[in-house]
C-alpha cells in the first residue's frame, strides 16, 4: 500500500459537495472565440447553407414523389440574410373538409381527451402530449370547417430562413457552448466536436423537417402542418440542444479527474 | 403516398429517435443505475489517518523501537528512498530540520524546531510543534497542541490547543442563570426608562453575579409579548450604546443592526447580536449572547462573547479576548495574547484565510484555516512546505 | 384579442429570461465560484442540545430504522432527544415506537389518538415542538436514514445567531426502481447541488425543505411556529427571512429518501406543492417586497422563489399563444416573431437552463451515465406544465372558496439505503 499516497491531504479531491471546477481562462476564451466563430459564419454563409439546405431539400422531395416548384424569395438590402433563401411550393390538395365531418372530429378530440385526463393509466407526461396534439386538432378542424374552409397556414409554400434553416439553434447552441461546456475542464476537441456535431444535426433535422412538412401537406393534407411545425419542431429544436449537451457533458465526465488534475 | 415518402417519414422520425437512444439505453441497462454514493456511516472524525495508519499491517510502516522511547528514524530526506512514515509505539520525536511525510505516536509527540511533516502528526498523549516547526496536514491529539512561537500548521485538533506563552488565559467566570424571581423587578426598571444593560447590571449586583442576558430577554418576550414582531431595538430594549446606529429588535433574544457598529468600552449587549456591517467593540465589551457580523469583526482587549462569534470578514481578538463557543472567520483571523475560546463540548476557530495566534492563546476542540495556521506574527507571511498545501487550492481543495 | 395576446407574449418572454438568466447566474456561481462551506469546519466543534421529530402515520415498514440510526448517531445521546410522534395510524406504529421508547432513554413515543383533533404533519410537528427540550429541533420523515455525523452538520450553523433554519440535501435511495425515479434523480441533483448550494453561495433566499434540516426553537417561537399548510416549510422559510433570520443549506448533509414511483403519486405530490408554494405566494409576495430586512437582491430573489411555480404555466401560455398568434397571422414579421419567440423563449431559453441546471449537478456528483438522461427530462417538464397549471386553478379556487387544507401523504416503498464502504478520506 503506497501509505503517503493515502495520506496526502492535498491530492485528495473535495468532497463534492463542496468542490467547484478551476476556472480556465484559456477555455472560457477559446470557447468564446469559437461561439463567435459559428455565430459570425452563421451570419456571413447564410445564404451559401441556404443554397446547400434547398439542393437537400429538393433531393429530399423528388425522392418522396413530391412535386414542388422552386423560387428565389424576395431579397432585401442586406443581400438576403433576412428574407432568407429559396421558396419551395407543392401543388394544393386535399379537399376541405365538410362541417359535419369537423365537427364529428373535434368531438372525437374532445372525448379523447377527456378518457385521456381521466385515465390513471396514461402517464401524465403522454396526457399533456396528447391535450397539444388534441387541441391544435380541434382548433384545425373548427378553422377549416366553421371558419375559412382551409386550416390556418395551408402550407403549400416554404422559404428556407434563418429559424427553419437551422440557423436560430446554431446560435443558441453556440452561445450555451461558450459558457457552459467550454469552461468545463476537459479537451478542447471533446467541446468543439460535439459543438460541430450539434451544428450539423440542426442543419440536417431542420432540411429533413422542412421535407416531410411539405411532403405531407401534399400527401395527406395541409392541416397536418400544424402538428410537424408546432409540436415536433419546437420540441426537437430544444431536444437537440439538451441531447448534445448531454453528449458534450458525459465526454468531459469522463476525464475529468485528470483534466481538473491538470 | 409513395415508399419514397415513407422513407422520408422514417428518416425524420429515426432523427427524433436518435435524440433518445442513448437515453433509452441508459434506463434499459442502467451503468449508473444505483442511488448516490453518500457514506450513511460516516463520521466526522479528525484523526482518521491515525486509525488507518494504526491499523495497517507492521510491515507497511516504519515503526521506532519500544524499547528506546525517544527513538529518532534516520530522518534527513534529501532524496528519500526510503519509508518516510514513522509509527512510534511510545513518545517519538522528528528531530531539529528533520523531515517526514507522516508521524503518529501512542505517546507525545514532538515536532522538533525547524522539522516538517509533510502531511499528517498524531500524538495520542499530546504532541508539541517546535519553534519553527511546519505540518502540512493534519496535527491531532487526543489530548492537547502545543503551538512553539514560529510553527506553522493548517489543521490542529485536539481538546486542547495552545501556544506558548509568558501567561496562561483565565477562564471567565460563568454568567449566572436568570433567576425568574427577577422578571417583576427587571419589568418595573424597563418601565421607568432604564435601558436594558443597565437594568441587567443593577439586578446582579442584587444577586452576586453577572446575569445572564439571555435569560432575561427571553423572560421579558415570556411576559411582555417582546419578540411578537421585529419592533425598533430603541424602542425595544434601548441599549445606551446603539446611540445614532439603528436597529431592530428580532425577537428570540435576538437584535440586528443594518449598517456598522462600534461599541465603546465597557459596553454591555445583553442578547445576540447580528451586525450586518463591520463590528468594532472597545475594550471590555461584553456579548451575553452569540455575535453574527457581516462584515469585519475586531474586538479590543478583555472582549468577551458568551457565544459564538462568526464574521464574513476578518475577525480579530485582543489581548485577553474571550469566546465561549465558536469562531468561524470567512477572512483572516488574529488573536492577541491570551486569547480563549471554547470550553467544554463547544469551541473551535475556522478561518478561510490565514489564522495567527498570539502567545498564551487556548483554543478548544479545533483550529482550521485554509492559509494555514501561524504563531506569532513573524510566521504568518511565510508560505508552508512547498509539498503539502495547494494554497491557491484553485480547486477549492476541502480537507479539514 | 391579438394586441393583447402579443403584449402576453413579450411579458411571458421577459419573465422567462429573467427565470433563465437567474438559473444560469447559479450554474456559472455553483460551476465557478467559491463555495460557502455552511460553517462545515466547524461540525463537531459546536454541539447545541437537539430535539429530532419524526412525524409518523402508518410508518410501520420504516419507523424502527429512522430511530435505529438516529440511536446509533455521533452525537452526544445526553443531548439529543427523539420524539416519535404516531399521529393516528392504523398499522402498527405505535407499537413499535413504544418499543424503541422502552429501549432507548432518550427516545419518547408521543401518541396522537383523538378522534377530534385535526390530523397530519404540521399538527404532529406541533405536538412534538411543545414536548421539545433542545434548542435546536430537527425533523426526519420517516422513511429516511440519518447518517451517523449527520446531526452534527446540521447543527453547526446554528453557532451563527443569525441562522434560523438549516436544510440537507436529499439523495434519493430508490432511484434505480424504474424510469420516473431516474429522472427524479436527476431533479434532486439539479435543485440541491446545484440551485441551493449556489443560492447559499450568494446569500439569497434559502428555502428550509421540511425534512433533513431543523430550526432554532426560539427563533420558531418567535416567527409563530408550524402553521398548518400544505407546503409549512416554505411557510416557514418566508417568515424566517421577514423576520430577519436565515436558513443555511449544508449540502454536505447528505440523506437518503424515497420519492414517488409512479405518475400518480408524483402528480399529487407536485400538485400538492404547487398549491401550497402558490398559497404561499399570494400570502408573502408584498410583506417581501415591502420587507426592510431583506437585501434588494432576496427581494427579487424571493418573488422569484414565490412564483417559481408559475414558470411552467408560463411556459405551457406562452406556447399557446404563440400558435394563436400563427393562426391569426398578420404577416411575415409576426410568424418569423412567434417562432423566434416560440422556440427561443419558451423551450431553448426557459427550459433549458434548468436543464443545464442538472446536467452541472451530475457533472459534479460524478454521475457520469446519467447525464445521458437529460432528453427524457423534456417529458417531466410536460408533466410539470399540466400539473402546476392545474395547480395555479387550485389555488384560485381554493382561495375564493376559502377551503381547508387536505393532507395527502406520500406512499412509502420501504427501500434500503445502500449500503456503502466508508471512503478512506475519513470524516470531513
Amino acid at each position: 500500500m503506497n501509505v503517503a499516497a493515502a495520506l496526502r491531504p492535498s491530492r485528495e479531491p473535495s468532497h463534492r459537495a463542496l468542490q467547484r471546477f478551476p476556472f480556465d481562462k484559456r477555455a472560457t476564451m477559446a470557447g468564446l472565440v469559437v461561439a463567435g466563430i459559428v455565430m459570425a459564419a452563421a451570419l456571413s454563409f447564410a445564404n451559401a447553407l441556404w443554397r446547400v439546405e434547398a439542393d437537400a431539400l429538393g433531393a429530399l422531395l423528388r425522392m418522396s414523389g413530391t412535386p414542388h416548384s422552386v423560387t428565389d424569395a424576395p431579397r432585401d438590402a442586406f443581400g438576403g440574410a433576412v428574407a432568407g433563401g429559396a421558396r419551395f411550393t407543392v401543388p394544393e390538395t386535399g379537399s376541405p373538409i365538410p362541417r359535419p365531418a369537423a365537427l364529428a372530429g373535434i368531438g372525437a378530440f374532445v372525448l379523447a381527451s377527456a378518457v385521456a385526463i381521466r385515465s390513471r393509466r396514461v402517464p401524465v407526461p403522454a396526457k399533456v402530449l396528447w391535450l397539444l396534439f388534441a387541441a391544435i386538432g380541434a382548433s384545425t378542424l373548427w378553422h377549416t370547417g366553421f371558419v375559412s374552409g382551409v386550416p390556418p397556414h395551408p402550407v403549400r409554400t416554404m422559404s428556407i430562413g434563418f429559424q427553419r434553416g437551422g440557423l436560430l439553434t446554431v446560435v443558441v447552441a453556440a452561445l450555451l457552448f461558450a459558457f457552459e461546456v467550454f469552461p468545463v475542464p476537459g479537451r478542447f476537441r471533446t467541446k468543439a466536436g460535439w459543438l460541430l456535431g450539434l451544428c450539423v444535426f440542426a442543419v440536417a433535422w431542420s432540411v429533413v423537417r422542412m421535407a416531410v412538412v411539405l411532403a405531407t401537406a401534399y400527401h395527406i393534407g395541409p392541416w397536418t402542418f400544424l402538428y410537424l411545425h408546432y409540436l415536433a419542431g419546437p420540441v426537437v429544436d430544444f431536444l437537440t440542444i439538451v441531447t448534445f449537451y448531454s453528449f458534450a457533458t458525459y465526454g468531459l465526465s469522463k476525464r475529468l479527474e485528470e483534466a481538473i488534475a491538470r | 403516398m409513395t415508399l419514397g415518402y415513407l422513407a422520408l417519414v422514417g428518416i425524420f422520425f429515426a432523427m427524433i429517435a436518435a435524440l433518445f437512444a442513448m437515453a433509452l439505453v441508459e434506463i434499459r441497462r442502467p451503468s449508473d443505475p444505483g442511488p448516490l454514493p453518500i457514506d450513511v456511516g460516516r463520521d466526522i472524525e479528525h484523526r482518521w489517518f491515525a486509525r488507518l495508519l494504526r491499523g495497517l499491517p507492521m510491515g507497511d510502516v516504519h515503526t521506532g523501537d519500544d524499547t528506546d522511547p525517544h527513538h529518532a528514524p534516520q530522518l534527513i530526506y534529501g532524496a528519500a528512498t526510503g519509508p518516510a512514515t514513522f509509527m512510534m509505539r511510545s513518545n517519538g520525536d522528528v528531530p531539529d530540520g528533520g523531515t517526514l511525510d507522516a508521524f503518529v505516536c501512542d505517546g507525545v509527540a514532538t515536532v522538533g524546531p525547524g522539522a516538517t511533516v509533510l502531511e499528517h502528526v498524531d500524538g495520542a498523549d499530546g504532541l508539541v510543534i517546535g519553534e519553527g516547526a511546519a505540518v502540512g496536514g493534519r496535527a491531532t491529539s487526543a489530548t492537547w497542541i502545543l503551538l512553539a512561537p514560529g510553527s506553522r500548521v493548517r489543521y490542529a485538533a485536539a481538546p486542547h490547543i495552545m501556544t506558548d506563552g509568558p501567561a496562561v488565559p483565565s477562564d471567565p467566570v460563568p454568567l449566572a442563570a436568570w433567576d425568574g424571581s427577577f422578571d417583576v423587578d427587571l419589568e418595573w426598571l424597563l418601565s421607568e426608562g432604564m435601558p436594558l444593560d443597565q437594568a441587567l447590571r443593577s439586578l446582579s449586583r442584587t444577586a452576586g453575579g453577572t446575569l445572564s442576558g439571555i435569560g432575561a430577554v427571553h423572560a421579558l418576550e415570556r411576559r411582555t409579548g417582546l419578540g411578537s414582531s421585529t419592533i425598533d431595538l430603541a424602542a425595544a430594549v434601548n441599549p445606551w450604546w446603539l446611540q445614532d446606529a439603528h436597529g431592530w429588535y428580532l425577537g428570540a433574544a435576538t437584535a440586528r443592526i443594518p449598517g456598522d457598529l462600534v461599541l465603546p468600552a465597557g459596553a454591555v449587549v445583553p442578547f445576540h447580536l447580528i451586525v450586518d456591517g463591520t463590528l468594532v467593540a472597545r475594550d471590555g465589551a461584553h456579548f451575553h449572547g452569540g455575535v453574527s457580523v457581516g462584515g469585519d469583526a475586531i474586538l479590543f482587549d478583555e472582549c468577551r462573547v458568551e457565544g459564538s462569534l462568526t464574521a464574513k470578514g476578518s475577525v480579530l481578538l485582543g489581548d485577553r479576548a474571550s469566546v465561549g463557543e465558536c469562531v468561524s472567520a470567512g477572512g483572516d483571523a488574529t488573536l492577541g495574547a491570551c486569547v480563549l475560546i471554547g470550553g467544554g463540548r463547544n469551541g473551535g476557530l475556522a478561518s478561510t484565510g490565514s489564522v495567527a495566534l498570539g502567545p498564551g492563546v487556548r483554543v478548544t476542540n479545533k483550529i482550521y484555516a485554509d492559509a494555514g495556521i501561524a504563531v506569532d506574527d513573524a510566521a504568518v507571511y511565510s508560505p508552508l512546505p512547498e509539498r503539502n498545501i495547494d494554497q491557491s487550492s484553485p480547486t477549492g481543495t476541502y480537507a479539514p | 384579442m391579438t394586441p393583447a395576446v402579443q403584449i402576453l407574449s413579450f411579458v411571458i418572454f421577459a419573465v422567462i429570461s429573467v427565470y433563465a438568466a437567474r438559473h444560469y447566474r447559479f450554474l456559472w456561481n455553483r460551476l465557478f465560484q467559491r463555495q460557502d462551506r455552511a460553517y462545515q469546519d466547524l461540525a463537531g466543534s459546536y454541539l447545541p442540545s437537539v430535539t429530532v421529530i419524526i412525524p409518523m402515520h402508518n410508518e410501520s415498514r420504516v419507523a424502527a430504522g429512522v430511530i435505529e440510526h438516529l440511536v446509533d448517531a455521533d452525537y452526544p445521546q445526553e443531548l439529543v432527544q427523539i420524539l416519535a410522534v404516531n399521529d393516528h395510524s392504523t398499522d402498527d406504529t405505535a407499537e413499535i415506537i413504544d418499543a424503541a421508547a422502552s429501549r432507548y432513554a432518550n427516545v419518547t413515543a408521543v401518541h396522537r389518538t383523538d378522534p377530534d383533533e385535526a390530523r397530519g404533519k404540521t399538527e404532529a410537528l406541533k405536538t412534538g415542538t411543545a414536548l421539545a427540550t433542545g434548542e435546536v429541533i430537527l425533523v426526519f420523515d420517516a422513511d429516511y436514514r440519518p447518517g451517523r455525523g449527520l446531526l452534527k452538520r446540521l447543527v453547526a450553523p446554528f453557532c451563527d445567531p443569525s441562522v434560523g433554519a438549516v436544510m440537507g440535501r436529499v439523495v434519493p435511495s430508490n432511484s434505480a426502481a424504474n424510469a420516473l425515479t431516474r429522472l427524479l434523480d436527476l431533479e434532486r441533483a439539479g435543485g440541491y447541488q446545484a440551485n441551493l448550494q449556489a443560492r447559499q453561495n450568494l446569500a439569497l433566499i434559502v428555502q428550509y425543505g421540511g425534512t433533513v434540516g431543523g430550526a432554532r426553537r426560539s427563533v420558531l417561537d418567535a416567527v409563530g411556529g408550524w402553521v398548518t399548510h400544505l407546503t409549512e416549510d416554505t411557510d416557514l422559510t418566508l417568515r424566517i427571512y421577514l423576520r430577519g433570520f436565515r436558513v443555511v443549506y449544508v449540502n454536505i448533509a447528505e440523506c437518503y429518501e424515497e420519492v414517488v414511483q409512479d405518475w400518480a403519486a408524483r402528480t399529487k405530490q407536485l400538485s400538492r406543492w404547487a398549491v401550497g408554494h402558490n398559497t404561499v405566494m399570494l400570502d408573502y409576495l408584498w410583506p417581501t417586497l415591502r420587507s426592510k430586512l431583506l437585501t434588494p437582491r432576496q427581494k427579487i430573489e424571493g418573488v422569484l422563489l414565490l412564483g417559481v411555480y408559475l414558470a411552467p404555466v408560463l411556459l405551457l401560455l406562452g406556447w399557446v399563444a404563440s400558435i394563436y398568434l400563427a393562426f391569426v397571422s398578420a404577416g411575415w414579421y409576426l410568424t418569423v416573431y412567434t417562432g423566434v419567440l416560440g422556440s427561443l423563449s419558451f423551450n431553448a431559453w426557459g427550459n433549458l437552463a434548468a436543464f443545464n441546471e442538472i446536467g452541472s449537478a451530475l457533472l459534479l456528483d460524478r454521475r457520469k451515465r446519467s447525464i445521458l438522461l437529460l432528453p427524457l427530462g423534456v417529458f417531466s417538464s410536460f408533466a410539470g406544465m399540466w400539473i402546476c397549471t392545474g395547480a395555479l386553478f387550485k389555488t384560485i379556487k381554493g382561495r375564493i372558496r376559502k377551503t381547508s387544507v387536505v393532507w395527502d401523504k406520500t406512499p412509502r416503498y420501504a427501500t434500503d439505503a445502500p449500503a456503502t464502504p466508508v471512503e478512506p478520506g475519513g470524516g470531513r
